[in-house]
């Protein structure tokens, strides 16, 4: 069993990969009405979600999705619910993949061809996400650990920069009095699904103190709300932001870092985001992967290598037919549907304890 | 390559005229590798332009390095909107290149060789970078604080602006731009005022007239803060300016300097600060230009957003100022 500090690497990995990625975009677009409402709301609804889960995984301690649901759901149901967690959790890293590769080719290696950054990457992280649960834990570690202090270098920068227009902040909170909208809610609540991961690493992860994680959860998660949706702001403005794909990219490219020998921050921030985005992908992939062997389909070498190999040809092939703007379309229907669909398993979960509790 | 030059062309039928500055450095410290070469192309558009310079050079053009983006008064004066936005959405130019105005023109400009420097075009570089506490006259604008501005409807974007004094290079003026293309340069004096109600003021002299006889004054440090308020329906900004001055010089005979003079010089430099200030925004309230960001101040701090572009248009043509500054010595 391992602590429950990797629990928190999982929460702030998806979080760190997913607001730099495709969010800003989305959340961004509604910046004049629901954005920065929607996601303080999806702040306090994910925590909540977060408790309800937690308190509710705390009579299963060690077990495996499949045990926890055995008795309680039929076989048909567990595999159907498997069966679209792994859609998801793939989806999301293939997503992730294709958008993280187009960043590289833009601003590291614009002389490498496309196809070929991206089979490196696929071979790489199909291979790597087939190691065992604890292994990918530790690397998840290490990558996370090696990222912190970017991050924390970075809001620093930004709150000592003497040419930040305070101004440009003071506005953007001045649109906070809107109704919130489900598309921003499920994007916001999106940045903080890293909790989902539990369901898969519960045999190897401790059983966590429900008001503790969530007080750390609660406070971490408004502190890099706040820096990420407010850094590109003060450096662009709310006018400035809106026609920019690869925000995170364009701020990072504006800060400076004095007294080092490097001088743009761009450099060391896409490094460490490459660590972090090829990490969230492996993870993503060893989830499905997690959710094909509970399903009972992942046993033997012969059935092994064919899901792989079906992964492989699957991604290259979706990756032939995805351009710039079916793969956001599909993100923003990826993401409505999956708030509905944590919900809907988190309560499954609540009625699995339910059960297990009335017949113990 | 270190820096880029914008200039409108000279050619019939072409836009602009693209100049280039590829540094010769052999990146060795110890020598310094001042060479450099200057290309320069006729062409329709920057992107074609730096496409033709491609083919005048052996060497793969990197533009990673680029820290300076000139632009010739020329193209300054028809539409710099354009240029900035492509700069901005290229991923490899760094957006913390600053910017310049060149008269006559950017090719000028670039041709300039300083006894010495690290690498060519460092010049411009240390300049901008140490400009907010080495210059009383201008301040430093990069890349991406002019997309802002000219995206930001009440906030109205500024560059230095450099030229030659004999065979010197002199950057003492700032121009306006109105959100596409250059409306005014201030004159030196002015560009000082602008600086210190925008980014405060560092080392700067005033001489004053006082009864006991003429004194040179140094002014350590200046900030200015503002704040917008309505007064019977009509906002006006009220500006408090607090100096600090420090050594002082005497001319002409004055007398020797003791507490009654300090504070007569303090009430002096109030009252022509106060003046010169004035004049500074009612220049700019004529010319419906905002540097500063009043428009921007006025919409943050509402937080109903139905229409406050459209009153605050109406607003700015009737703007008073109301200026109080406060002017000390410091003690020794």
């Amino acid at each position: 069993m391992l602590r429950v500090r990797y629990y928190y690497y999982l929460l702030y990995l998806n979080f760190v990969v997913c607001i730099i990625e495709f969010t800003p975009k989305l959340i961004y677009s509604r910046r004049y009405t629901s954005s920065l409402s929607s996601s303080l709301i999806s702040l306090i609804a994910t925590c909540l979600l977060i408790m309800l889960l937690e308190k509710h995984m705390k009579p299963f301690p060690g077990q495996s999705i499949a045990q926890i649901m055995n008795g309680t759901l039929t076989h048909f149901f567990q595999k159907s619910l498997f069966f679209c967690c792994l859609v998801l959790s793939y989806g999301a890293g293939l997503i992730f993949l294709i958008s993280y590769t187009q960043i590289i080719h833009r601003f590291i290696c614009p002389d490498i061809s496309f196809g070929l950054l991206f089979g490196v990457f696929l071979f790489f992280t199909v291979f790597v996400s087939l190691l065992d649960p604890k292994s990918t834990l530790f690397m998840l570690e290490i990558i996370v650990l090696f990222q912190i202090p970017v991050i924390v270098i970075m809001i620093l920068l930004f709150l000592l920069d003497a040419n930040i227009q305070v101004d440009f902040l003071v506005e953007a909170s001045s649109y906070l009095l809107h109704w919130p909208s489900y598309q921003m809610i499920a994007a916001g609540a999106f940045l903080f699904s890293g909790y989902m991961n539990r369901l898969v690493f519960n045999e190897h992860l401790e059983s966590s103190k429900p008001m503790k994680l969530l007080t750390i959860v609660f406070t971490v998660g408004l502190l890099l709300l706040l820096a990420y949706y407010f850094i590109p702001i003060g450096y662009f403005g709310l006018a400035g932001i809106g026609n920019d794909n690869d925000i995170w990219f364009t701020t990072t490219n504006s800060i400076r870092l004095p007294h080092f020998f490097i001088e743009r921050f761009l450099v060391i921030f896409l490094i460490m985001q490459l660590g972090v985005s090829l990490m969230f992908v492996i993870i993503c992939w060893h989830t499905s992967l997690q959710f094909l062997k509970q399903a009972n389909l992942f046993n033997g070498g012969k059935l092994k290598w064919f899901w792989v190999s079906f992964l492989l040809v699957m991604s290259f092939v979706l990756w032939l037919y995805m351009n710039d703007s079916t793969v956001r379309n599909s993100l923003s229907w990826l993401l409505n549907i999956k708030l509905l669909f944590d919900i809907v398993l988190v309560f499954t979960i609540v009625r699995c304890a339910r059960k297990r509790k009335a017949v113990v | 390559m270190t820096s880029i030059g914008v200039d409108a062309s000279e050619v019939k039928n072409k836009k602009y005229a693209v100049v280039i500055k590829i540094s010769m450095s052999k990146g060795d410290v110890k020598v310094i590798g001042s060479d450099f070469i200057l290309l320069k192309v006729n062409c329709n558009s920057i992107s074609d332009g730096l496409d033709q310079l491609r083919a005048m050079s052996d060497k793969k053009l990197e533009y990673g390095h680029v820290k300076i983006l000139l632009f010739g008064e020329g193209v300054a004066k028809k539409d710099i909107a354009m240029a900035i936005d492509y700069f901005m959405r290229r991923p490899d130019i760094q957006k913390i290149a600053y910017l310049g105005i060149g008269k006559p023109n950017a090719y000028q400009l670039l041709k300039f060789k300083p006894k010495e420097e690290a690498v060519a075009g460092s010049y411009f570089f240390y300049t901008f970078q140490q400009s907010l506490k080495h210059s009383p006259y201008v301040y430093a604008v990069t890349l991406y604080d002019a997309s802002r501005r000219i995206m930001t409807p009440g906030l109205d974007l500024t560059i230095p602006v450099m030229a030659f004094q004999g065979k010197d290079l002199q950057i003492n003026q700032i121009a306006l731009f109105d959100k596409k293309q250059l409306e005014v340069e201030l004159s030196s004096e002015e560009s000082k005022i602008l600086k210190m109600l925008t980014s405060g003021l560092y080392n700067d002299t005033l001489s004053l007239k006082t009864s006991n006889g003429v004194y040179s004054v140094t002014t350590e440090k200046g900030k200015a803060n503002y704040k917008i308020t309505l007064s019977q329906g009509k906002p006006i900004v009220i500006f408090s300016i607090k100096l600090k001055g420090g050594l002082i010089e005497r001319l002409d005979d004055a007398e020797v300097i003791t507490e009654d003079i300090k504070n007569s010089l303090a009430k002096i430099a109030e009252q022509q600060i106060q003046k010169k200030v004035y004049e500074l925004l009612i220049k700019l309230r004529e010319e419906n230009l905002d540097p500063i960001g009043f428009g921007l101040r006025y919409r943050s701090r509402h937080f109903d957003h139905s229409n406050d572009t459209e009153s605050w248009s109406a607003f700015y043509p009737e703007l008073d100022f109301k200026i109080q500054v406060k002017y000390k010595f410091k003690e020794n």
